[in-house]
């Protein structure tokens, strides 16, 4: 009995299989999206002229704010089609242009955004009582998975007043789950996994 | 819901359950007891009763008023009589401090009857505020009757 | 070279903690409306018949200041009196927030009762409060009124003030030719006359502890004040000075009491020693002086003056005798009384000839008209800070009205008897 084909054949599978654990089949689609946080090399091609152009758009290196840079159509002097100065366009608006540090921060008005529709939700479930004082202030920790399901709601700072405390978790019992919050894996695991509600009567 | 959550709720209405308040009230049938009172400020002996009247929020008075005044100043010393001036008021306002503007209107009245030469020991001013308007009615016409001084003599 | 890489991991550790800071999303303010409750009839378990209903009692209480919806018993889809029938599926189709039931009764004495009743939270499906109340059967309406407390603060965090009374003034009428001092419920209900006279009453006044009143009487002829003990109607007078003797206000510790005097030469803020058996001159100016009230914590009052030309608002400082002017909008402000948090006050404040119940922030000055009704005056507000009863006018007659502190709910109290002017909010007792 010839043991080696098999025995080759079961360590490439378990290979196999342990590489792909470990991600190194993963392809990072990421580089081809649009709104990746890296930066990527443009070309610019010609309706008209014999051969295409390979022009690289330049990064700035040493931006200090958050502005993307204007890329300076005019001198290209191309006659191509409108799609592709808009999607130059679209790349100059893209956060592509952001300086090093902050390449890896998902954009505020993301954040802002589906905060925006927690907020909503809990605002339109949190009946306040009336023994609200205004310095009253409820910190409650949320842990959520991707479907916007509530896992589990605990005080991390209560207010000294039960029945205000109580009220804020009885607005998150109403909820269960949250709408509306679909994003993108690394925003949820970086801010929406786990956050901090505060209640405050004003 | 599946099972852990359930398992989960019911350990936690447990636990929480034996965290809620409890109380014990009692009542009793005590009840308040009532007085009364029967006196009243005599009017008897009156011989003239006298009005002046004043302005919104005002306790000046005016030509008119004090002619009046002087007329009943002599009245007064000729008969040798006693005063007592009362001050009202219309009700609009707070009625403490109508009290306050009904003295200052009958003690300005006061004052002028000593000007005119009665003696200060022949007066007592008192003042209702309030409390005892002329006639009822919530419009100016009502309320121009209420403000007023009583020069009453005896 | 060490200080650098000590620098290095100090900037990285702040900024990886910069980086993985949590998301704190503010939630400011929620719902303002009415808690949903449900409060089933108390299983009624005497061999006496049932004369009231304490559940209908507890709903009129909790629907007086539009704070609840009070789900009506026959909506309800089970009438459970003990915690092994509620379900909770029950009371949260019928969109209810809480739920209370309860059940009465008889204990060795054959004249008391046994209330027991619980409060449940439907969305959080849980107890929140056990309670009982014993007491004479005929005291049943007062033991109702105990539940409702208890019900309101523990869904509002603040006491409820359902088991106080109101004192007020009850004008002449043709049939009755005097006037009155009443106590009352809040409900208008057990209503009580303290005292009665031929002559005005005016200002009454609670002791912190409910056990005495003072008020105003003019029965000798001018004013003069008097204090009545509650439980034995004994009255004493002060001892009555020149001129106007007015305005008794008890300090909450409850050692003294504030007034106006007139006797030298114009009305002053006074304070009576009981101590001493004297009056203590407070302020002394030319002006009208008035309506003092005494701030939470017994070291200030606040008063209405015309020394700047018109009525307005001042502070004093009862040790240091220093005044603070604390109303500059309009030209008549008057008769204040502090909020239990002394922060605010609340005042009949005139604005375009029309006198309104206006707030004012002390700190902020900031003003906030409560009341579209016009003549109103002598405002009294809640032990708990949360509803201003006043007085005010319909068509001819003296009615109380009230509105909630933040203006939203407005109500009259057209069951007290009479004509009703001046009410008194009395302390809560325990």
């Amino acid at each position: 009995m010839n043991y080696t084909s098999p025995l080759i054949l079961s360590v490439f599978i378990h290979l196999g299989i342990g590489l792909s654990f470990s991600n190194f089949f993963n392809i990072d689609f990421d580089i081809f999206n649009i709104e990746s946080a890296k930066p990527i090399s443009a070309y610019v091609i010609f309706e008209k002229e014999t051969e295409p152009k390979k022009q690289q758009i330049k990064i700035p290196k040493n931006t200090k704010s958050a502005e993307p840079v204007k890329n300076d159509i005019k001198t290209i002097a191309i006659s191509s089609p409108d799609l592709v100065i808009d999607k130059l366009q679209q790349l100059s608006s893209t956060e592509a242009y952001l300086p090093k540090e902050r390449r890896n921060k998902f954009s505020q008005s993301d954040i802002e955004k589906y905060s925006f529709l927690i907020k909503q939700q809990v605002f339109n479930n949190w009946k306040r009582p009336k023994g609200s004082n205004p310095e009253l202030k409820t910190e409650i920790q949320i842990n959520l998975v991707p479907t916007g399901e509530i896992l589990s709601a605990k005080i991390i700072k209560g207010s000294g007043n039960q029945v205000f405390d109580d009220s804020a978790l009885v607005a998150i019992s109403r909820i269960n789950n949250f709408e509306g919050l679909n994003m993108q894996t690394k925003l949820f695991d970086e801010h929406f996994r786990t956050f901090i509600l505060i209640f405050s009567p004003n | 819901m599946n099972t852990t959550h359930k398992t989960l709720l019911t350990m936690l209405v447990f636990l929480i359950a034996s965290c809620s308040s409890v109380s014990t009230d009692r009542t009793n049938d005590a009840t308040a007891i009532s007085a009364s009172a029967s006196g009243a400020y005599s009017d008897n002996g009156l011989t003239s009763n006298n009005i002046l009247y004043f302005a919104y929020d005002r306790s000046d008075i005016n030509s008119e008023g004090r002619a009046k005044i002087r007329t009943l100043a002599k009245l007064i010393k000729d008969n040798d009589l006693s005063v007592r001036v009362e001050g009202h008021c219309d009700e609009r306002g707070t009625r403490e401090y109508n009290l306050a503007l009904g003295e200052q209107r009958a003690k300005t009245v006061a004052e002028l009857l000593i000007i005119n030469g009665v003696s200060s020991n022949k007066i007592s001013t008192v003042s209702y505020g309030e409390e005892k308007p002329a006639v009822s009615g919530s419009n100016e016409n009502s309320w121009s009757k209420n403000r007023r001084a009583l020069v009453k003599t005896f | 070279m060490i200080k650098k890489r000590v620098f290095l991991i100090i900037l990285s550790l702040v900024f990886s903690a910069f980086l993985s800071s949590q998301l704190r999303i503010e939630i400011k303010g929620g719902l303002e409306d009415p808690i949903n409750i449900a409060i089933v009839p108390f299983q009624w378990n005497l061999k006496t018949p049932q004369q009231e209903s304490i559940q209908r009692v507890v709903q009129s209480d909790l629907e007086s200041f539009g704070e609840y919806a009070v789900l009506s018993p026959e909506n309800m889809l089970s009438l459970p009196s003990r915690a092994e029938e509620v379900f909770f599926k029950d009371w949260r189709i019928l969109g209810s927030d809480f739920l209370v039931i309860g059940e009465v009764n008889s204990l060795e004495e054959p004249t008391e009762m046994l209330v027991n009743y619980l409060i449940f939270d439907v969305v959080r499906e849980r107890i929140i409060h056990r309670g009982k109340v014993i007491g004479p059967i005929v005291t049943q309406r007062k033991m109702a009124h105990k539940i409702s407390d208890k019900i309101y603060s523990k869904t509002q965090g603040i006491p409820g003030i359902f088991s106080t009374k109101i004192a007020y003034i009850d004008k002449p009428s043709d049939l009755n030719p005097v006037y009155n001092l009443m106590i009352s419920d809040i409900d208008g209900f057990d209503s009580l006359s303290l005292f009665s006279s031929p002559q005005p009453l005016m200002s009454p006044s609670w002791s912190s502890d409910m056990k005495k009143i003072a008020y105003v009487s003019f029965e000798e002829g001018s004013s003069r004040i008097y204090i009545q003990e509650l439980a034995t109607a004994e009255r004493i007078g002060l001892k009555q000075e020149e001129g106007i003797n007015s305005s008794p206000n008890w300090s909450p510790d409850g050692k003294k009491m504030s007034a106006v005097l007139s006797k030298s030469g114009n009305p002053d803020i006074h304070i009576y020693d009981f101590k001493q058996s004297r009056w203590i001159q407070l302020t002394n100016h030319f002006g009208i002086d008035t309506e003092p009230d005494w701030s939470p914590d017994s070291n200030k009052l606040i008063f209405t003056s015309n020394r700047s030309g018109s009525p307005q608002i001042y502070e004093l400082n009862v040790k240091s005798k220093k005044v603070k002017r604390l109303t500059f909008e309009g030209s008549y402000n008057a008769r204040a009384r502090y909020l239990p948090n002394g922060k605010e006050i609340v005042f009949v404040h005139r604005r375009n000839g029309i006198f309104h119940i206006a707030t004012q922030n002390i700190k902020t000055g900031k003003i906030k008209i409560l009341t579209d009704t016009t003549l109103d005056e002598s405002p009294t507000v809640s032990p708990n800070g949360n509803v201003v009863i006043y007085a005010t006018k319909d068509g001819e007659k003296d009615i109380l009205a009230g509105v909630t502190i933040d203006g939203r709910t407005k109500f009259t109290m057209p069951s007290m008897k009479g004509e009703a002017r001046e009410p008194s909010w009395s302390p809560l007792i325990d």
